[in-house]
C-alpha cells in the first residue's frame, strides 16, 4: 500500500514535470473560423494556459486574445485582424492565438499547474512559434492610409517590428528579456530586409522560470497616437515544463485595479475602489521596489516623471488579492 | 483595436480629429482699396440694384477684419475652387491631400471644425462633421467671396470661432442679358468648362451656372534625386454642379430669391507615399435649395429665409472590404429685421431654427438635432466712433447653450488712421458624430468655448497715382473643452472627450500698394502671419506636451501677390511660404510655392474674349502639405472665356 501510494506520487510528481504543448486545437475550430468572445469566463484555456480576453458586442471588438483557424494570408485591413499571414497555425495545425497588443498583453499559467499546491506554480517555458498577423503583415509590407510601408518612402527606411517577452513570477516582473523581430530593416543592405511570414521558433528559456508571460510590441513607425504599425501577432505550441510546488505560498489573485492610461510617460491613474486606503509599489524590472503611493479611494495620479523608460509592475502591499499589473513607461 | 469606424474615422475625419491651424487673411479687391473693411452703418436709403442676402451689420461686423474678393479675381481664378484662392492670396492654411482633393482650411490657429462657411446668408457646414470641403466650392460658381475674422458665434453660431467664410450670389435688377463660357486644359489631363447665363431686367432676374472638372492627376514626383521618379496613382477626380438663381421684385421694396445647387464629386483617394496602392473612393454630392424674402424701407428691414440642404458621402475601399455611407438632411429658418432708428443707431435681431436628420453606419440609429437661435445686434455710431454690442441665445435640443456677448469697436483716430478692436465670446457645439458615432460618440459632451480679443490698426492714403494700405491686427484667444478624438485611458478604441484648452495668439499684418499710370497699372499685396497656438493641458493620446503648438499649424505664414497690367494684358504673380509645423507622424519642413499667370483681353462691340496660360509651382517646388502625400511639381493651364453680354 505504501509502495503504491508512493509510486502514485511518484507519478503524480513526473506528470506534474512532465513537458506540456498547448497547440489550441481543444477548440476545434473549423478551418476559416475564429473566437474573439471568450463570455463570462474573461479569457480563453488551452492545456495549462490562460489567455484573457472581452468582446464588446455593441462594437464588435475584442482586446488581448482571440483564438483562429482563418487562412486569409491576402485581404489587407483591419477586418482581416484575426488572420496569421502563415496561412493557419504551426507545424501544419489548424489553430492559432492572435494578440492585440495595443497595450502588453499577458498569458498566464492556470489550470492543474495553478491549482498545485493550492495556489499557483510556475513553469520553465521552453519556447513558442511566433508569426505575423495578415493585418500587420500587410501593413507593414504595402502601406496603409496610417502605417508606413516598412523601407518608407526610399526603401531605406531601417524600420523594424519588435516584440518583446517577459516574465511576471509571484507578481513580479524578470529582468530578463526575449526579443524577436517580426519585421526587421534596420540593415543597410536591402535585400536582407524582411517581414516574417512563417512560423518561427522562439526560445523562451532565458526567461527562466515564470507564472506568466509579458508580451509588448514596438515599432520605427510611430506618431502621436502612438505606434502605428498595427499591433498583432500570433503565436502557436506554446512549449513549457510545469514545476512542482512552489518554494512560496502564492497569492491568489482574484480582483483587479484599473491602471491607465498605460503605456504613458508623464503620469499614470490608479482607479483604487475599495473604501479603506492602501499602499501601492512600483517594482522596476529587476524587482527592485522603486516608490510607494498612497492610494485614496478612487482615482489617484501617479508621478512618473523619475522613472526611466521601461516595464514596471505595481503591487497593492497592504491587500490580498489584488493582481499586479504592469506598467510601461515610455 | 482599431475598428472600421476607427479607420474611417481616422480616414475621413483627420480634420475634426486633429488639432489643425491656419491662417486666415484676404485683402480686399482692387476697387475697394480705400474703405478696407470700413463698415458703413447707413449708406442705404433706397433699395440697392446689387443685392446680397445678409446684412452687412451681421457680414461686418464692427470691430474685425474683413476681406473680400469681386467677382472678376473668382473668374480669373482659373476655374479653381475657393480653396486655390485662399492658399494663393490669403494665409488661411489649407489643409489639401492633393489636387482636387478635400480641402479644408483654418483660419487663426483654430481647427477646421472652427470655420464656417454661409453661403447667402446660411450656415453651411456639415452637422456630422462640423467643417467644409471647400474644394466643392469652385470660385466661378460665386460672385463675391468675403472673410470675416476671428470670433463671431454671436452673429452666426456655432463654429464661428476662427473666422466666418461668406459666399455670394448677387442679384440684380436691371435690363441685361448676358452668356460666359469657360473652357481651360491643365497638366494632368485637367478639364474645366463654366457656363454662366444671366438674363435680368428691373422685374425678374436669373442666373444659370453649370460646372464640370476632370482631372487624372496623374503627376510624377521624386523622392530623392537617386531615386527613379514615380507617377501618382489612383488620384483621378471629377466634379460637377449646378447653380440657379431666381430673382424676383414683385414690388418696390421687396423682393424673392429662390436658389437651387446640386454638385457631385467623384474623386479616387490616392495612396500615400508609404503605400503601394490605394482602391479608396469617395462620392460627395449635395442638393442646396433656398428661399429668400426681403423687405426693404427706410427705418426698417425683414428678411426671412428658408433653406433645405441634402447631402451625402459615400467612401468605398474595395481592398478592405469597407464601404461606408453617411448622409444628412437640414432644414433652416429664419427670419431677421432692422431697425434704424436714426443715422446714428441701428438694431437687428434675427431667430434661426435649424432642423437636421442624419444617417451613417456608426450611428445606431438616425439621429437629429434640433438649434434654435435668437441673436441681437445694436450699432451705435457717435462721430468718428461706431461701436457694436451683440448677444445670442442657443437652445440646443433641449439644452440651453450660455448667452454669448461679444462687442466690436472702430474709431478714427486720425484722417486715414483707423483703430478696431472686438472681444468675444465664442462656441461650437459637438458635431453629431462627435455625439453619436459608435464607438467613442460622447453624447456628454460639453460645447468648446472661450474668449477671444483682437486689436487691429488700419492706415491708408492716396497720392495723384498712388495708394497703399497697410494694417496690423493682434488677436488672443482661449478655447476651452477643446473637443479631441483620441484613445482614452483604459479603453482601446477612440472617443470623443473635450480634454484640452488651446490658447491662440497672433499677429497678421496685410500691405497693399496699387499704382496706376495712363495705361499701366500695378497692384501689390501681401500679408505675414505669425501665430502660435499651443495645447495648454499635457495629453497622452494624441502625444502632445503642454505648450506645444498644434499639428499641421505652421507659426509662420507669408503670401505676396503682384499684378501688372498694361491696357488689357495682365500678369500675376502669386507667391506664398508656409513655415513648418509638426504632422502626425513627420515633421513637415517648409516650402514656398510661386505661381504665374498672363492674360489677355479683348473686347469687340459685346463679345469679350480672355486668354490665360498659367504655370503653378513655378519653381518646381518639392514640398509637402500632409506628411506622407505627394504634391504635384511645376504644372500648366491654358484657358479661354467667352462673354456676351446685351445690356
Amino acid at each position: 500500500m505504501k509502495q503504491t501510494f508512493t509510486l502514485l506520487i511518484l507519478l503524480w510528481t513526473f506528470a506534474l514535470s512532465a513537458q506540456e504543448v498547448v497547440d489550441f486545437e481543444n477548440f476545434n475550430l473549423a478551418v476559416g473560423t475564429s473566437l474573439n468572445d471568450s463570455g463570462e469566463a474573461g479569457g480563453f484555456t488551452s492545456g495549462n494556459l490562460f489567455f484573457p480576453n472581452s468582446y464588446n458586442p455593441d462594437f464588435d471588438s475584442w482586446t488581448d486574445w482571440g483564438i483562429s483557424a482563418q487562412t486569409d494570408t491576402l485581404t489587407p485591413g483591419f477586418m482581416n485582424d484575426l488572420s496569421s499571414i502563415a496561412g493557419g497555425g504551426a507545424e501544419g495545425t489548424n489553430t492559432y492565438a492572435v494578440s492585440a497588443a495595443f497595450s502588453p498583453t499577458i498569458m498566464s499559467l492556470t489550470g492543474a499547474s495553478a491549482e498545485m499546491g493550492g495556489t499557483g506554480t510556475s513553469a520553465a517555458f521552453s519556447g513558442m512559434y511566433v508569426t505575423n498577423n495578415t493585418y500587420a503583415a500587410l501593413s507593414m509590407e504595402q502601406g496603409d492610409a496610417f502605417a508606413k510601408k516598412f523601407g518608407g518612402e526610399t526603401g531605406d527606411d531601417e524600420d523594424f517590428f519588435l516584440l518583446t517577452i517577459q516574465k511576471f513570477l509571484d507578481g513580479v516582473i524578470g529582468s530578463e528579456v526575449v526579443q524577436f523581430f517580426l519585421a526587421d530593416f534596420r540593415s543597410v543592405d536591402n535585400n536582407q530586409d524582411y517581414i516574417l511570414k512563417d512560423w518561427t521558433f522562439v526560445d523562451l528559456t532565458p526567461l527562466g522560470k515564470a507564472d506568466s508571460l509579458i508580451f509588448s510590441l514596438s515599432s520605427s513607425d510611430n506618431g502621436q497616437f502612438g505606434m502605428n504599425t498595427p499591433a498583432y501577432f500570433c503565436i502557436d505550441q506554446i512549449t513549457f515544463e510545469a514545476q512542482g510546488p512552489p518554494t512560496s505560498v502564492k497569492e491568489v489573485f482574484t480582483k483587479s485595479f484599473e491602471l491607465f492610461p498605460n503605456p504613458s510617460s508623464i503620469f499614470t491613474t490608479i482607479h483604487w475602489p475599495e473604501s479603506q486606503q492602501a499602499t501601492a509599489a512600483i517594482y522596476s524590472m529587476s524587482g527592485q521596489q522603486i516608490q510607494t503611493y498612497n492610494l485614496q479611494t478612487g482615482n489617484n495620479q501617479l508621478d512618473l516623471s523619475s522613472l526611466s523608460a521601461g516595464v514596471y509592475s505595481i503591487r497593492i502591499l497592504n491587500e490580498v488579492g489584488w493582481q499586479p499589473q504592469l506598467l510601461v513607461v515610455k | 483595436m482599431p475598428l472600421f469606424q476607427d479607420f474611417l474615422l481616422r480616414n475621413l475625419l483627420l480634420d475634426a480629429a486633429l488639432l489643425c491651424k491656419g491662417k486666415l487673411f484676404a485683402v480686399a479687391a482692387l476697387i475697394l482699396v480705400f474703405q478696407l473693411g470700413y463698415a458703413q452703418v447707413d449708406t442705404v436709403l433706397m433699395m440697392p440694384t446689387i443685392e446680397i442676402s445678409a446684412p452687412t451689420i451681421r457680414t461686418q461686423a464692427v470691430g474685425g477684419r474683413v476681406d473680400r474678393w469681386s467677382s472678376e479675381v473668382l473668374q480669373n481664378n482659373g476655374g479653381a475652387s475657393i480653396a486655390d484662392l485662399l492658399k494663393r492670396e490669403s494665409n488661411v492654411f489649407v489643409k489639401s491631400y492633393g489636387l482636387g482633393s478635400i480641402a479644408t482650411t483654418a483660419v487663426r490657429g483654430a481647427s477646421a471644425g472652427h470655420t464656417v462657411v454661409v453661403w447667402n446668408g446660411i450656415a453651411l457646414q456639415s452637422p456630422m462633421l462640423g467643417l467644409l470641403d471647400l474644394s466643392m466650392l469652385p470660385s466661378g460658381l460665386m460672385d463675391q467671396v468675403g472673410i470675416q475674422y476671428g470670433g463671431q458665434s454671436t452673429l452666426w453660431g456655432s463654429g464661428a470661432i476662427g473666422g466666418v467664410i461668406h459666399l455670394e450670389n448677387q442679384t440684380t435688377f436691371t435690363e441685361k442679358s448676358s452668356v460666359d463660357l469657360q473652357s481651360s486644359y491643365g497638366s494632368f489631363s485637367t478639364f474645366q468648362q463654366q457656363v454662366v447665363l444671366k438674363k435680368s431686367n428691373k422685374k425678374w432676374s436669373s442666373t444659370t451656372r453649370l460646372f464640370n472638372q476632370t482631372a487624372t492627376n496623374d503627376f510624377t514626383y521624386r523622392i530623392r534625386a537617386d531615386l527613379p521618379t514615380k507617377t501618382q496613382t489612383h488620384a483621378a477626380v471629377k466634379q460637377k454642379g449646378f447653380l440657379q438663381e431666381l430673382g424676383f421684385q414683385t414690388s418696390n421694396n421687396q423682393q424673392w430669391t429662390v436658389y437651387f445647387w446640386t454638385q457631385k464629386a467623384e474623386r479616387e483617394i490616392p495612396p500615400t507615399t508609404t503605400q503601394t496602392r490605394s482602391e479608396a473612393f469617395q462620392v460627395d454630392d449635395f442638393i442646396r435649395t433656398t428661399v429668400q424674402w426681403k423687405k426693404t424701407g427706410l427705418k426698417h428691414t425683414l428678411q426671412a429665409k428658408v433653406a433645405h440642404f441634402s447631402e451625402g458621402i459615400d467612401y468605398q475601399d474595395a481592398s478592405i472590404g469597407l464601404r461606408a455611407l453617411s448622409d444628412f438632411k437640414t432644414t433652416i429658418g429664419e427670419v431677421e429685421g432692422i431697425w434704424k432708428k436714426s443715422t446714428n443707431t441701428a438694431f437687428h435681431w434675427g431667430i434661426n431654427d435649424t432642423y437636421t436628420t442624419a444617417k451613417a453606419d456608426s450611428y445606431s440609429t438616425n439621429r437629429s438635432e434640433n438649434r434654435t437661435a435668437l441673436f441681437i445686434a445694436l450699432q451705435h455710431q457717435k462721430g468718428p466712433w461706431k461701436a457694436q454690442l451683440n448677444f445670442r441665445q442657443e437652445l440646443v435640443d433641449s439644452t440651453l447653450v450660455p448667452i454669448m456677448p461679444s462687442m466690436g469697436i472702430e474709431t478714427k483716430l486720425q484722417e486715414q488712421l483707423l483703430i478696431k478692436a472686438k472681444v468675444s465670446r465664442n462656441y461650437r457645439l459637438p458635431t453629431l458624430n462627435d455625439r453619436f458615432w459608435e464607438p467613442g460618440g460622447n453624447a456628454n459632451l460639453q460645447a468648446e468655448n472661450g474668449w477671444s480679443e483682437e486689436v487691429g490698426l488700419h492706415t491708408f492714403g492716396a497720392k495723384k497715382n498712388h495708394a497703399w494700405s497697410y494694417s496690423l491686427t493682434g488677436f488672443n484667444r482661449h478655447i476651452d473643452n477643446w473637443i479631441l478624438w483620441s484613445i482614452a485611458p483604459g479603453n482601446s478604441f477612440w472617443s470623443a472627450n473635450n480634454i484640452t484648452k488651446v490658447w491662440s495668439r497672433g499677429i497678421e499684418q496685410r500691405i497693399r500698394y496699387t499704382f496706376s499710370a495712363k495705361n499701366w497699372t500695378l497692384a501689390i499685396k501681401g500679408g505675414y502671419d505669425y501665430i502660435r497656438s499651443t495645447n495648454q493641458v499635457a495629453l497622452e493620446s494624441p502625444r502632445i506636451a503642454a505648450g506645444e503648438q498644434l499639428i499641421y499649424v505652421p507659426i509662420h505664414q507669408g503670401f505676396a501677390k503682384a499684378e501688372i497690367a498694361y491696357g488689357t494684358l495682365q500678369a500675376v504673380y502669386n507667391h506664398t511660404f508656409t513655415g513648418a509645423s509638426q504632422g502626425i507622424s513627420d515633421a513637415l519642413a517648409s516650402y514656398q510655392l510661386g505661381d504665374l499667370r498672363i492674360q489677355y483681353r479683348h473686347t469687340l462691340n459685346k463679345w469679350d474674349t480672355l486668354i490665360f496660360i498659367q504655370a503653378n509651382n513655378i519653381w518646381n517646388t518639392n514640398y509637402r502639405v500632409i506628411e506622407r502625400r505627394a504634391m504635384p511639381g511645376r504644372y500648366y493651364q491654358i484657358g479661354i472665356n467667352i462673354n456676351f453680354e446685351n445690356k
